[in-house]
């Protein structure tokens, strides 16, 4: 791994990943209604093919920034083109096709059905932290992914800034590696509008990796993390408790800030992730549930655990029709949008509705 | 002369055997034989034992992939787990290794917990020197040390169960033999878990890690389960897998398939399932490893439950073949 590291620093020292210029980006006002695509010159996915964002104009006082899921690799068995662990391009999303939960505005139980929302789309298999161009394969099957994650989603909430200046209602959010991405860039977004009302909100995605498992340093997440983040060692960040302490520097930065987070007990993809990491299958729900008991000692950090193995409610009718403890997902959610005082849910027996 | 002689024999044969039988805190411990017994990398192998019943012990193999070649054998390939990290045991506490659910069939056992980081199923003594950087295929020296460790630490029990998950499952029936001979008056129980060795006919991973026994890759693991519950007709011997588990199938497509993976699997649990002392459970779906997952006690198929199963092959009457159809 340390020979990895030193491979992906030469790659950084040749400046292959600098800013993304923002000059020919159209302006908010030149959007169309509804759902505009917007294609980012010189940003790339993992495969080297474009990329661009999403946005779904709304109310401008209101604004989603929505990071979007889509998998992650960290390694040849994870990256290879037939295993294909995680989407390398940014085709489809959450706003394309008929619009599904959280994303459905025809909806009347819908808290952010008016939202502006901002969707950084997602391509690069490095849960929107990557920095780094990093070889995997040998041989004559080597090949590279443009783990470009943080620049990408840096060029997108730089446009995002400067066209939504001024709104009074904000949620940060993302779904499975978009979670991540949420509250990586959470900071960075929150600095931009203090004093606004905000949510930042993890769907289905809790961290919960294997003590060898090194991802994060292999994305070179270093380079992009808050600037309050403890000090990392030799470069390295310490990958096992790296979401936890996310929430920790996040939360205590912006104490008037609700952080919240949403899984399944025995969410499927999540687990099938913790495998690939050489994790113990069984031993992902109670390590989730260990994680979010370690958030929940902070004083504004709420979450709602669900029962059964679905992955992320956010973009999936599970948005309505969840229940746990007899409340309902939805106005557990509406609430924190309201900025309410809210509860941690929690599933007692949760193979099944209870 | 004859003193220094004697002394020469007994310092070699320390040598051989570094690792007494010692006391055992509650909760697992490690324990590092040292010598060649190395993961992937040269570091040093550690097991695991955990106290229980003198009289009832399981031994448990770990899965955790496989590596043959420059390409799955790259540092951070991520196609095998390549290091034993501290507590590794501590991550088990589902499924057998579930404390607090009273059905828990393995409750109350000692456990010695065969760890897995050499990439070569348990059966490799080999270090290899690929493109991608050096490989120590030390499974079967590891797991001989375990053995051993363990032949000390518990030398009488009644009832001893050897499993393992994936690769372990491999492991498990690979070393069944030379565990059925330190325990011969024990009743035994082997469970492959989700390793059923569907392995096309020209791979050849253990050659490469210098695996000794016989280990020709067409049918290795059908021959292995055929020899060793021959040899001990009244140990008992079980499979378990998924239809369609996409691990088994991710490996075997790069190791270069042949035909359908279910298929193959079929044919293999088809050739075993006549004899007396073997049962196979084959349920639906795609997941691999039961025995340490929460599913142990939840899972059915053809309505019999998978626990119940489980328990019936390690302690009751013979269970019967469960094989979900059309799956």
């Amino acid at each position: 791994m340390k020979k990895l590291l030193t491979f992906v620093m030469i790659l950084l020292l040749c400046g292959a990943i600098g800013a993304l210029a923002q000059d020919d980006l159209p302006t908010r006002a030149e959007l169309t209604d509804g759902v505009n695509y917007i294609p980012v010159a010189g940003a790339v996915c993992a495969r080297g093919t474009p990329y661009q964002f999403a946005v779904r104009t709304g109310d401008p006082d209101k604004l989603m920034i929505y990071f979007q899921g889509g998998g992650a690799c960290w390694s040849d068995r994870t990256c290879r083109v037939e295993d294909s662990r995680f989407d390398d391009s940014t085709d489809t999303g959450e706003l394309s096709g008929a619009a599904v939960g959280a994303f459905d505005r025809d909806n009347p139980d819908n808290p952010i059905a008016d939202y502006s929302v901002v969707v950084v789309m997602y391509c690069t298999a490095d849960v929107h932290v990557g920095a780094a161009d990093v070889r995997y394969g040998a041989a004559d099957t080597r090949y590279t992914i443009n783990h470009h994650g943080a620049a990408n989603a840096i060029a997108v909430l730089d446009w995002t800034f400067a066209n939504y200046p001024n709104p009074d209602h904000l949620i940060i959010t993302g779904s499975s590696a978009g979670a991540y991405g949420a509250i990586y860039h959470a900071p960075r977004i929150l600095s931009q509008y203090p004093g606004v009302p905000a949510l930042v909100f993890g769907d289905a995605g809790i961290g919960v990796t294997p003590e060898a498992w090194q991802g994060v340093d292999n994305w070179n997440g270093g380079a992009n993390q808050p600037d309050a983040m403890p000090p990392t060692v030799e470069g390295a960040v310490n990958d096992f408790t790296y979401s936890d302490d996310l929430y920790a520097t996040a939360s205590a930065s912006f104490p008037d800030v609700i952080f919240a987070e949403y899984t399944s007990a025995a969410d499927s993809n999540q687990v099938g992730n913790y495998f690939l990491q050489f994790g113990v299958p069984g031993q992902w729900a109670p390590n989730a549930r260990a994680h979010l008991e370690t958030r929940s000692a902070l004083a504004n950090f709420r979450y709602y655990l669900a029962w059964g193995d679905t992955h992320t409610i956010l973009p999936t009718d599970l948005f309505y029709t969840m229940q746990v403890n007899g409340v309902r997902f939805v106005d557990w959610f509406a609430a924190l949008v309201a900025g309410e005082p809210v509860e941690t849910v929690a599933c007692q027996a949760c193979e099944s509705e209870s | 002369m004859r003193s220094i002689v004697i002394l020469m024999i007994f310092l070699a044969l320390s040598a051989a055997a570094p690792i007494a039988a010692q006391d055992l805190a509650p909760g697992w411990n490690p324990i590092t034989p040292g010598g060649s017994a190395l993961c992937a990398r040269g570091t040093p192998y550690t097991f695991y034992a955990r106290p229980g019943d003198p009289a009832k012990l399981l031994i448990y193999f770990q899965g955790g992939g496989a590596c043959w070649n420059d390409e799955t054998c790259a540092p951070g390939a991520g196609w095998f787990d390549e290091i034993v990290v501290g507590g590794e045991a501590d991550n088990y506490s589902q499924g057998v290794f579930d404390p607090n659910n009273g059905e828990n069939p393995l409750a109350g056992y000692s456990a010695v917990m065969v760890t897995y980081c050499t990439g070569d199923y348990h059966t490799g003594d080999r270090r290899v020197e690929y493109a991608t950087g050096a490989v120590e295929h030390r499974g079967a020296v590891n797991a001989a040390a375990a053995i051993a460790w363990t032949a000390r630490q518990f030398p009488r029990p009644s009832q001893v169960v050897i499993a393992g998950c994936s690769a372990g499952a491999i492991g498990s029936i690979y070393h069944a033999p030379a565990i059925l001979r330190r325990y011969a008056n024990a009743r035994v129980t082997q469970f492959g878990d989700a390793g059923v060795g569907v392995i096309p006919p020209a791979w050849g991973g253990f050659d490469v890690w210098g695996a000794r026994r016989n280990t020709t890759p067409d049918q290795v693991v059908t021959r292995l389960y055929r020899a060793a519950a021959g040899n001990a007709p009244r140990a008992r011997f079980g499979q378990y897998t998924t239809a369609q588990d996409s691990v088994q199938t991710t490996y075997y497509t790069i190791m270069g398939a042949v035909n359908a993976w279910t298929l193959e699997m079929n044919a293999r649990i088809d050739t075993l399932v006549g004899r007396a002392n073997f049962r196979a459970y084959v349920a639906p779906g795609g997941e691999h490893c039961i025995a340490e997952s929460g599913r142990f006690y939840g899972e059915s198929a053809n309505g019999v439950r998978f626990r119940d199963w489980f328990a019936a092959l390690v302690g009751g009457d013979l269970p019967g073949n469960v094989r979900c159809e059309g799956c």
